[in-house]
């Protein structure tokens, strides 16, 4: 059972498309209590889809648009090796020298850097409440939780609201392309790829703190970067061919897909 | 009129002091033991440890399988030494299989965590017929097994006495290894312990096959569940930042998903048919049966599974019996009939051991999903005084509650059932 929660958090996790409020009316799956003491919280539904048989005919909920399959699935294999001998053992030792607190600190420094991106993406699909939480978000970060190491903003009442340059390719018709399993990375699509290359091409700009310099010190922002993607890794409980399933491969894209669908589709209708 | 209040007193006082929270048994399976009720054990780590059994080596597709492996903690000093058998499925290490090692460390042993036979590690590099299933074979297979393993970490254990503890289909097998043991007594267990074993493997797998199967018919009907679940994890995360996943998460994440009986059964049948599914295939792969694969065509190691997927297109265990199984069993056996293959994978077909043996215990609950309610009676007849039934706690929900742990190292260490 633990299984599934596992691998569904790694689609999360593995990412940039992260935790984005999402909104659409007349959700019946929510018991709806938390709608009073957050009115933040946005609802999120499922997608229809009806082209998928179970039994009676041939089973093709495993379709997907992966031209690259092939690629993929060795990069998947390399991505295990690269895990096993290296991001493992970093993670590993990142969690056990650094105590819980800190760690915390190191996601909020990161996550509050992704602030103004949000933000900016929030101006580009005219959605003003996502430029407000963004904006306001790094302020108070940056002021009163010291750089962005205490997620103050969340106490006070203002949830993060991630909004990435994917979502806001989506919600200009562009297509997702084929899936892909990015070196390193892992599961992600054409337009994610892009759109994680687009925003690291243009981290100097878009950082008010000044902790990225732009192409002058590339290996030193590869390097900030590094230190983000250890932290992100050391909160994944998941590792590629740990599942035992012959169809893992199958099974992690499928949820890739539709947690994709599930939030494009309730992006488009925001 | 008396006879009746004195039956309601009975149940009231026999329930009456047992906490365990769900008395749901579908939940019970779902969620587990809440962490503040579980039984106290540290994070013990375990050593892995291969044993070449020369039985097949795994298809490229396959590679990470390949090579039999199990796990062993160990106490440094002498100690008593447990086999653990983990359930259908289970890998030796799964979170189960690690919790209870740790809390059987915690209480004194040393721990040889081993696979059982629907293990997928197993059926490809320790299963001579690559197709589990017949529970007397199997159980053989699993009991030199042991004894491999044992000489291979001797000089890492000392120990006096040995024990065996299983869960599940462990559970079964380890009734199983006890009438073996009588007879071949290489090892002379002191005492073994069955928590919710299986009395008939095809009845119960039947009730969970049934379970996914009588709740949804259409892959539309999963898609949308899984959606929902993917939908609660979201808000989930949305309303609590980052989720991390332990045991108390997944409970917030039910009682927000606030799921119904019937999908509550959907869930605990879907874990099982994910087993169902990878059982089908790697038989039929290992066995070159050809029910869903083309036994002439070369696997690569980076195969495209989608079409295996497809043409497995659910099957679920009792499909796995008729096209695999039974055509492998009966390559070696020209007379065995389907009756045959079923009454041999009871526990019944162990009877006279169970009813005689003084060493070995039964745990299970009354709301057991796997056992009909001719199973559960026969094991009380045939266990009568050697068998503890909790009120709740449906299939393995409870195994890890500190009563059922306190119960069970009693009667590891002193052969107490109370």
């Amino acid at each position: 059972m633990k299984k599934v929660f596992i691998l569904i958090t790694l689609i999360f996790m593995g990412c940039s498309n992260v935790k984005v409020a999402e909104k659409i009316p007349n959700n019946n799956n929510n018991n709806n209590n938390n709608n009073n003491n957050n009115n933040n919280i946005e609802k999120i539904t499922v997608t229809e889809n009806f082209n998928l048989h179970l039994n009676g005919g041939n089973s093709n909920i495993m379709n997907a648009y992966d031209p690259f399959e092939p690629l993929n699935r060795r990069i998947y294999y390399f991505n295990y090796h690269f895990d096993y001998w290296v991001s493992l053992p970093v993670s590993n030792s990142y969690k056990f020298f650094l105590p819980q607190t800190i760690r915390t600190g190191v996601g909020n420094f990161f996550n509050n850097l992704y602030e103004p991106i949000s933000a900016i993406n929030g101006v580009l699909i005219l959605d003003y409440k996502t430029v407000f939480t963004g904006i306001s978000r790094f302020f108070i970060n940056t002021t009163v939780g010291v750089v962005g190491l205490f997620d103050v903003a969340t106490l006070v009442k203002i949830p993060e609201h991630k909004v990435t340059l994917n979502d806001t390719l989506a919600i200009y018709g562009v297509k997702d392309g084929p899936y892909l399993i990015l070196p390193f990375l892992g599961p992600s699509d054409l337009r994610n790829a892009g759109s994680l290359l687009t925003t690291f091409v243009l981290r100097a700009p878009l950082d008010p703190l000044n902790v990225y310099a732009g192409s002058d010190t590339l290996w030193k922002d590869l390097t900030i970067k590094g230190v983000e993607a250890v932290d992100l890794r050391s909160q994944v409980d998941f590792q590629y061919y740990s599942l035992g399933t012959p169809f893992e491969y199958e099974y992690v894209r499928l949820l890739y897909l539709r947690a994709m669908e599930i939030r494009t589709s309730n992006i488009k209708e925001n | 009129m008396k006879k009746i209040i004195l039956i309601y007193m009975m149940i009231s006082l026999w329930g009456y002091g047992y906490d365990y929270p769900y008395k749901d048994p579908y939940l019970a399976t779902v969620l587990a033991t809440p962490p503040k009720y579980m039984a106290a054990f540290k994070d013990t780590s375990f050593k892995e440890i291969r044993l070449d059994l020369k039985r097949g080596s795994a298809p490229p597709n396959l590679w990470y399988l390949d090579g039999f492996r199990f796990g062993l903690m160990a106490q440094d000093h002498e100690a008593p030494l447990t086999f653990l058998l983990a359930g259908t499925g289970s890998k030796y290490n799964s979170y189960k299989m690690l919790t209870m090692s740790r809390i059987l460390y915690q209480n004194g042993f040393s721990v040889i965590m081993l696979p059982t036979s629907f293990d997928y590690n197993f059926i490809i590099s320790a299963s001579e017929t690559h197709a589990p299933g017949f529970l007397e074979r199997d159980s053989n297979e699993i009991y030199d097994i042991m004894e491999l393993a044992l000489d291979k970490v001797k000089d890492k254990i000392q120990y006096q006495e040995t024990y065996i503890t299983g869960y599940s289909l462990g559970g079964t097998v380890a009734l199983v290894l006890g009438k073996i043991d009588s007879q071949k007594k290489h090892f002379g267990f002191k005492r073994i312990i069955a928590v919710n074993p299986t009395v008939n493997l095809y009845d119960s797998a039947k009730i969970l096959d049934n379970m996914l199967d009588d709740n949804i018919k259409t892959e539309e009907e999963l898609d949308q569940l899984l959606q929902k679940i993917i939908v609660g994890i979201m808000e989930y995360t949305q309303e609590n930042g980052k989720m991390t996943i332990d045991e108390a998460a997944i409970y917030s994440l039910f009682k927000h998903l606030n799921m119904n009986e019937d999908e509550l059964k959907i869930l605990i049948g879907l874990a099982f048919r994910f087993v169902s599914i990878d059982v089908n295939y790697i038989t039929d792969v290992m066995t070159k049966t050809g029910a869903y694969t083309d036994p002439s065509k070369k696997i690569t190691k980076f195969q495209n599974m989608s079409e295996y997927y497809s043409a497995v297109n659910y099957s679920n265990f009792q499909n796995y019996i008729e096209r695999i199984g039974f055509k492998t069993y009966k390559k070696l056996d020209k007379t065995l009939t389907m009756e045959k293959m079923i009454e041999n994978s009871s526990l019944k077909s162990v009877e006279d051991y169970l009813k005689d043996a003084q060493n070995i215990a039964v745990v299970t609950n009354e709301d057991e999903l796997i056992l009909t309610p001719d199973n559960l009676e026969y094991l009380k007849e045939t266990m009568a005084g050697r068998i503890k039934i909790y009120p709740s706690g449906g299939h393995c929900g409870n195994m890890f509650y500190k009563e059922n742990v306190n119960l069970m190292i009693r009667y590891l260490k002193r052969g107490e059932l109370k």
